[in-house]
């Protein structure tokens, strides 16, 4: 049962924080909103026990993917409103 | 280059609210995907697990304990060979669009100063870090680890000591040489087993897990180089 309710709040979790970095309208708030998806889909890996996956999808796709956005994001000369949060 | 893509965006949104019906109806659409997926998905009988069973049986035959790293560097290797080419392929490409020969092959040096407190608390973490690369890597062979995590995992510890502003110094050739490494080693094997037992990637009775592990080897210290670069090309747009 509580097993049931933590999945379906894994899952409604994912996909509310997916739709929130797609549709935010400022970029580092898209990243940083994507490195929780990240932390989220790695949760998700654990609970289908594929710890592999979810070792690297904490390294790269919570980690080293969220930092390349950022350092990519920052020497661009971004109209402020976009670099604001 | 910003600033086209958000003044397209502007016109993309502004069509787009002219066509509310269209964006309805793909929603309709994909909402309807997906409810018949969940419904098949859950009418439908469990796979059965054919492939897994055979896996399984064979597993004392590939050297390692791991039914992931048996699947990925004795069953499949052939896919985690063009898995670490492609790899090769997009640092290459990075590497030589963004390489700039008049600079100096060695990271720029940081613009701040890093704080005391964070200098030597890196002193400690970084070596651990490198100790949890290394334990990911020789564990996964029994246990989830592997030569991604590993490389992942000691290629942050790099970019977190980048990240506070303290240089990583070391010879240029290291990073031409680290690169080739993982594909090199992994070909090489490839073809050298090839002599012994008439197909590549098969490898002879007994030796699969040290050739497993020196692929392995090779194939972190070429991630960690290939994402640490990543960080720092894209540093230098």
């Amino acid at each position: 049962m509580i097993n049931t309710l933590i999945d379906i709040c894994l899952c409604a979790g994912i996909i509310m924080i997916a739709t929130m970095s797609l549709t935010s309208q400022y970029l580092f708030k898209a990243i940083v909103l994507f490195m929780c998806f990240g932390i989220l889909v790695t949760l998700a890996w654990v609970r289908l026990n594929a710890w592999d996956i979810a070792i690297a999808e904490a390294a790269i796709g919570a980690g080293i993917t969220g930092v390349l956005l950022l350092v990519s994001l920052k020497p661009n000369s971004v109209p402020k409103k976009q670099t604001e949060l | 280059m910003f600033k086209d893509i958000s003044v397209n965006n502007q016109q993309v949104v502004h069509r787009d609210t002219q066509s509310v019906v269209i964006r309805l109806s793909i929603a309709v659409l994909m909402a309807a995907l997906c409810a018949i997926t969940i419904y098949v998905l859950a009418l439908s009988e469990p796979a059965q697990p054919i492939l897994r069973n055979l896996a399984l049986a064979q597993l004392d035959n590939t050297g390692v304990d791991n039914p992931v790293t048996a699947v990925l560097l004795n069953f499949r290797s052939y896919d985690t060979l063009l898995e670490i080419a492609l790899l090769y392929v997009v640092v290459l490409s990075l590497y030589s669009c963004l390489f700039n020969p008049n600079e100096s092959n060695l990271p720029p040096l940081p613009t701040f100063e890093s704080h005391v407190i964070v200098r030597h608390f890196l002193r400690a973490f970084i070596p651990l870090i490198i100790l949890i690369g290394g334990y990911l890597l020789w564990t996964g062979a029994y246990e989830p680890g592997g030569a991604f995590q590993a490389g992942a995992i000691i290629a942050s510890g790099f970019i977190v000591v980048r990240v506070v502003g303290e240089p990583i110094i070391y010879p240029p050739w290291i990073d031409t040489l680290c690169i080739a490494l993982g594909t090199a080693t992994f070909v090489a094997v490839a073809i050298a087993v090839a002599f012994f037992e008439g197909t590549i990637l098969t490898y002879p009775a007994g030796s699969a897990a040290g050739l497993i592990l020196l692929i392995e080897i090779a194939a972190t210290l070429s991630i960690t180089l290939s994402l640490y670069i990543f960080y720092r090309m894209l540093g230098r747009l």
